[in-house]
């Protein structure tokens, strides 16, 4: 299982990492630090009543995908997507895809990509991946928007993953004309933006992420907003919070012309979050658990669906029959 | 609803987001290759993906805040349910079912053949058949108002297929056996199943042990009109020792050994003294005469004196017959031998004559009665009845034989004789498994055995199947199971029945009156209810309610202590006198009780004097 080099090379790790992280300022600097920068604000819960009030018969809405793959090995590889938009009190909306690289017309996607990005094919393959997904949640959370205007549309991701595509200048205006607010969830943080703003630099050449300082930052319910020009990633207000009881913060992206519309957005974000829990929204984790694809299910769905021999043909892999 | 999953040719897995399923109701599985079978529900699930069980760690529910936000929002997560089943197909399959399939539910004639082999005027309606209370609405008429149902107290209107048992059916699956623990409902389906083949006209022959088979009181002032019966002149009921007995003269030496046997158990010595001198035509008297006389020879010192002494003893007789009567005894002594054995048979024979089933009615009455297709039940201790049902069911099954054997040689029978059904409770003590003799258990199981030829037969309850003998168990072909706790009983249920492991779980759980009926004339396992009886046993008053009334007698007695009032404890020779004067003898002690009964209940006081001690007055 292990030998005696490996334990001494994590041991090793461990003392790297405790030297890096305790670079990072305690907590009260850190806030001091940060309150140059924006402004920490405590979350209200808004009693169902006044809830109701608040949104008449406007709704909330979330929209998620899921991906999974089957496969024995590139570029035998069968992968369904799926993305479910979720409106309370309305019907669902969902969209899947099916992609192959079997596919004469996938492979030149995959290979065009391969040559604009300079990188490998498989690489490139599952770079297509993450944005025919995105790309299809984007179409989903439209859809959602234009059928059912609802108050709140929750994307699962930062606006980056989905703003190189056509249909997000469409999102956008139609969001800006309906008075829809638009939230990109994070659910992990992984931009490395507050060190630098704030001059932190290690010793080593160990980077430091937000993740890190953002770490037992905030209070419960308490969120952090940015003056309008600090901007962690294009024009984009990104706003960090901590609406569960788990230290980690999650961070939630907004349109800039929305910016007046935060405060009611992160009330109402954190209304609809556990007490307990890593602090997201129920109703993404609803979204989430109700579009994920499920490894046994999936199998089941393709060996219903493809002969036998074709599947032996293209997907069985010779490790799967390893008997050790 | 659909079916998910793994699917065999026997059982599937069903799901729906909206529907709970309710356990044993039928399900059409809609598999066009495979005729669109039909399942009933074995198991039922519920599961709320969001709701996290107690073994996991995420608390995604805890937060009751949240949940109500996003129902006010028009969302419940009570909604997100997700009901699952497993279903048993009810027909023969020879490929697995399609996943996927649609479910519905089935209307009434879509399973009729699988849940009514009869219609109620042809069947004995016992119950209902549980999980069928969706096809209520489709059900037609004439079977909508056969079964209503009582519940904590109260009629309810029937809910469901009524359960009909196809009784003509027992010509060729003979006999039932009703089986369950006390308070399991056993007795009430009993007098259901009963008064259903009284309706038929079906002649019967009760043992009731426990003295509450009797069929003339309305059982709930509740009961609907066009239901409300009685069946007390279809009924007779006899009792043994005071109605009914064994006729003496009619006693083979089997048979009277059986009875001896019935109070203790008999030597083979005893046997054999017992076919000696018992002659044809012996009365009870002149059989104990016989007996009494044996007992004086083998007692007295030589013969010749017992002779001299018999000889003077009665003059009046012819000297003749004396004399014969004398060698007769004579040659006894020499058969007979034991003393000590006459004296066995002396006192087993006393005891008998004392219960009083030496009757000369003999069984004449229950003859009579069951030739007028009437429920004819007989009552007596378990031990009476014991004794008398081994002789009844002999000389009832032997006459139905010889009336059926001679038809069937095509010869003049001398007397008709009808077919009838045998019923009784505490079946295990009439026909126990095990070494004991009890002379019951051979006519029972030859009748279990070979009635149906003769059309006699068997109706066995008992709370311990496991005791009952294992013949007559495996020859009733009907059964009707209960509430059942006892494992050894349960084993035996499990051997003797087709009943599915899911069902045998349910056994020690089932509410009273719940019950499975295991029937090749089904060939499932049919999950009932049983009807609302129409009539009810006499004694359903709590033993315990009994000691807190005061009665008729205790009201008289209290008033004449009232009139004498006041009294003292330690003089109450007056009131003694007063009481007895109306009829009421009664020690000092008892007349003490009824005073402090009477403070105790407000009625009179009583005070501490210090020289005559207690003193009761009027309040």
């Amino acid at each position: 299982m292990w030998n005696v080099q490996m334990v001494k090379d994590l041991r090793q790790f461990n003392v790297y990492i405790k030297t890096a992280s305790k670079a990072i300022p305690h907590r009260e600097e850190l806030r001091k630090a940060l309150s140059l920068w924006g402004t920490f604000r405590l979350g209200e819960k808004i009693p169902s009543l006044k809830l109701k009030e608040l949104l008449g018969e406007r709704t909330i809405a979330a929209v998620d995908g899921s991906r999974i793959e089957y496969a024995s090995f590139y570029p035998y590889s069968l992968v369904l997507l799926r993305t479910l938009g979720k409106c309370t009190g309305r019907e669902d909306l969902e969209k899947s895809k099916v992609i192959t690289p079997l596919h004469a017309e996938t492979a030149a996607l995959v290979y065009k990509k391969k040559e604009k990005e300079g990188i490998g094919e498989e690489e490139a393959y599952r770079l297509y991946l993450k944005e025919e997904l995105a790309h299809l949640e984007i179409l989903t959370a439209l859809e959602i928007a234009e059928k059912y205007k609802p108050c709140l549309l929750m994307l699962d991701g930062g606006f980056l993953l989905f703003d190189q595509f056509a249909e997000w200048r469409k999102l956008y205006k139609f969001c800006l004309e309906n008075d829809i607010i638009l939230v990109g969830i994070i659910e992990e943080v992984a931009t490395s933006v507050l060190a630098k703003w704030l001059d932190l630099r290690l010793d080593h050449s160990l980077r430091i992420y937000d993740r890190e300082i953002l770490f037992g930052l905030l209070d419960k319910g308490e969120y952090l907003l940015f003056a309008a020009d600090k901007n962690i990633k294009k024009n984009y207000h990104t706003v960090f919070a901590r609406l569960g009881s788990l230290p980690q913060a999650i961070g939630c992206d907004f349109l800039a012309e929305q910016r007046e519309k935060i405060t009611q957005a992160m009330n109402l974000l954190y209304t609809l979050t556990p007490r307990h829990g890593q602090g997201i929204p129920l109703w993404l984790q609803i979204t989430d658990a109700k579009v994920r694809l499920r490894k046994k299910e999936t199998e089941k769905l393709i060996e219903n669906c493809l002969e036998p021999e074709l599947r032996e043909l293209f997907f069985r892999a010779n490790r799967e029959r390893r008997a050790f | 609803m659909q079916v998910v999953g793994m699917t065999n040719e026997r059982e599937v897995w069903i799901a729906s987001n909206t529907e709970k399923f309710r356990l044993n109701e039928l399900v059409i599985i809609e598999d066009e290759e495979l005729n669109n079978p039909v399942g009933e529900v074995i198991e039922t699930y519920a599961l709320n993906p969001f709701i996290p069980g107690v073994d996991e760690k995420s608390s995604i529910l805890v937060d009751q805040e949240v949940v109500a936000s996003l129902s006010s929002l028009g969302y419940n997560l009570e909604e997100e349910m997700i009901y699952t089943a497993k279903v048993r197909i009810l027909s023969e399959l020879f490929y697995p079912i399609s996943t996927g399939a649609k479910v519905r539910y089935p209307c009434f004639a879509e399973v009729e053949e699988l849940l009514l082999k009869t219609s109620p005027d042809k069947g004995l309606a016992l119950g209902v058949i549980l999980g069928t209370e969706g096809l209520t609405a489709s059900l037609p008429l004439p079977y909508r108002r056969v079964a209503p149902l009582y519940e904590k107290g109260e009629i309810k209107p029937q809910t469901g297929v009524p359960f009909i048992f196809d009784y003509r059916a027992m010509n060729n699956y003979p006999h039932i056996g009703v089986f369950g623990g006390s308070g399991s409902g056993k007795s009430f389906g009993l007098r259901v199943l009963i008064e259903e083949l009284i309706k038929k006209r079906v002649p019967l022959l009760v043992f009731d042990p426990h003295y509450e088979m009797s069929f003339n009181e309305v059982f709930h002032p509740g009961l609907p009109d066009d239901f409300k019966e009685t069946f007390a002149d279809r009924c007779l009921i006899l009792t043994v020792g005071d109605d009914t007995g064994v006729k003496f003269e009619a006693l083979t030496p089997a048979d009277l050994c059986n009875l001896l046997s019935a109070v203790s158990p008999i030597t083979e010595a005893m046997e054999n003294a017992v076919t000696s001198i018992l002659e044809r035509g012996d009365s009870f008297t002149t059989f104990n005469q016989r007996l009494n006389d044996l007992m004086s020879l083998l007692e007295s010192p030589n013969d010749d004196d017992f002779k001299k002494s018999f000889m003077a003893s009665c003059q009046n007789i012819d000297e003749k017959k004396r004399e014969a009567y004398l060698n007769r005894l004579m040659a006894l002594k020499k058969q007979v031998g034991q003393l000590s054995t006459l004296k066995s048979i002396n006192w087993r024979l006393n005891r008998l004559e004392r219960q009083g089933i030496f009757r000369d009615q003999g069984i004449r009455q229950i003859e009579e009665g069951l030739k007028a297709q009437k429920a004819v039940i007989v009552r007596g201790s378990i031990w009476m009845l014991k004794v008398y049902a081994a002789y009844v069911l002999r000389s009832l099954y032997g006459k139905r034989r010889v009336y059926r054997d001679a038809l069937q040689k095509g010869e003049r029978a001398e007397e008709k004789f009808p077919p009838f059904v045998v019923v009784t409770d505490e079946a295990h003590n009439f026909a126990p498994r095990g070494e004991q003799n009890v002379p019951s258990r051979r006519e029972i199981r030859e009748i279990a055995q070979e009635g149906r030829k003769y059309g006699v037969f068997l109706v066995l309850a008992t709370q311990r199947p496991a005791l009952l003998d294992d013949t007559v168990n495996a020859q009733l072909n009907t059964k009707i199971i209960f509430r059942t706790v006892r494992s050894h009983d349960l084993n035996v249920i499990r051997e003797e029945t087709d009943m599915g492991s899911e069902e045998i779980k349910r056994l020690p759980y089932l509410p009273s009156g719940t019950g499975f009926v295991s029937s090749p004339v089904f060939g499932r396992t049919i999950p009932i209810r049983v009807r609302a009886a129409k009539t009810s046993s006499p004694h359903q008053i709590n033993p315990f309610d009994e000691l807190e009334t005061v009665d008729e007698r205790d009201g008289e007695i209290m008033n004449i202590i009232k009139e004498c009032l006041p009294v003292n404890a330690s003089n109450l020779v007056d009131l003694i006198q007063r009481l007895e004067a109306c009829g009421f003898i009664l020690s000092q002690e008892r007349i003490i009780n009824y005073l402090d009964m009477m403070v105790e209940r407000g009625e009179i006081k009583r005070e501490e004097n210090r020289i005559v001690g207690y003193i009761y007055r009027l309040a």
